[in-house]
């Protein structure tokens, strides 16, 4: 298991690999700025450390509004067209009730309710693959 | 406690029964009353109404009481907090409203803390809390992006509410109805922010014009 840098000051959240997946761990009190960052990282980490699966934890984050939700729907969707799957996990309940009530939602992206059902599906759909 | 009871404590405006209703929150009911029973007794204000300075001259007394009866500081403060709120209301031209200035985007994640701990102190569950943090922060963020700078207004509606204002002297919004209407998308958001702070409040209102500046206004009742 190896421990990638956390991204900075004021930072997005906290980045770890284990076996060939990407987990982004997104913290509360998220600055557009530090979202932003956070996509370059990720991003650029896909692709350098050859990883198989992109899995962002929402479970910290205590709200969601247009441009967060946006950001991380466009971060999975980029990862996709690199050939990695992603999978968000663990939106807090009351924070998915303000999306469908303000009537956004993360498209056709790959949810799962926490991170070990995220690496479950993980798992899965690479055995099935092999 | 009952809702009609409640509506009726709402609609005779009865202070007393207001501070009741939030201590209640937490602690038992005998507590809540012998707490501001011995506060009033310390501070001679024994009328039979409570008005919003006795309040105020009870506070210190009522904290005090609090501390020995729960485990949690924090949620001692944030009845201190909720208390505080109803003491300045409106009502009395107190200074009932918070106004956070809004240039760069730290402020955004400001607006909304501070939204988010106004909400706690006046008895928004968690949905209640993140809908209107959520909708504070779009209209935060379409202040810093659209507008450079601007103000958020946090005003407590005793006992119902909260009204958030969103004040800037930007460019105006000019294609209000396109985005209202969910046609638009903007480069940096989905074009949902303002719409979604329309679907997820109870009242509504714009204001803009080209070069007039813009200011949104919304209500969120306690939910």
């Amino acid at each position: 298991m190896s421990y990638g840098a956390a991204i900075e000051e004021g930072s997005a959240g906290s980045l770890m690999v284990v076996e060939r997946t990407l987990i982004v761990q997104l913290n509360p009190a998220l600055t557009d700025s530090a979202v932003r960052r956070l996509r370059d990282v990720v991003g650029s980490t896909l692709e350098a450390q050859q990883l198989r699966a992109l899995v962002i934890n929402m479970a910290s984050v205590d709200m969601m509004d247009s441009y967060l939700t946006r950001c991380i729907r466009d971060l999975a969707v980029s990862a996709r067209l690199m050939g990695v799957p992603t999978i968000v996990c663990g939106v807090q309940p009351a924070v998915a009730d303000t999306l469908v009530e303000m009537g956004m939602d993360l498209g056709d992206v790959r949810t799962t309710l926490n991170l070990d059902s995220a690496l479950r599906l993980v798992k899965q759909s690479r055995r099935a693959r092999s | 406690m009952p809702s009609d009871a409640r509506a009726k404590s709402a609609a005779s405006g009865d202070l007393l029964e207001q501070v009741m209703d939030v201590l209640r929150r937490y602690v038992s009911s005998t507590t809540a009353s012998s707490a501001v029973v011995m506060a009033r007794r310390r501070t001679s204000s024994a009328s039979e109404r409570l008005d919003r300075a006795q309040l105020r001259e009870i506070l210190p007394s009522i904290d005090r009481s609090l501390r020995l009866f729960m485990a949690d500081p924090k949620r001692v403060d944030e009845c201190i907090k909720a208390l505080e709120v109803l003491s300045c209301s409106k009502a009395e031209g107190g200074p009932s409203s918070t106004i956070v200035a809004v240039k760069v985007e730290q402020d955004v994640v400001r607006v909304r803390n501070e939204a988010r701990e106004l909400a706690v102190a006046l008895g928004f569950s968690l949905t209640g809390r993140t809908r209107l943090a959520t909708a504070v922060s779009e209209l935060a963020r379409n202040i810093v992006q659209y507008a450079g700078e601007g103000e958020i207004e946090l005003k407590a509606v005793i006992p119902s509410g909260l009204e958030v204002t969103a004040r800037d002297r930007g460019p105006g919004i000019l294609n209000l109805d396109e985005i209202m209407t969910g046609n638009y998308r903007s480069k940096l958001g989905m074009g949902l922010g303002l719409r979604g702070v329309k679907q997820l409040a109870d009242a509504f209102e714009v204001n803009t014009g080209a070069g007039k500046g813009t200011t949104v206004t919304f209500v969120l009742r306690v939910q």
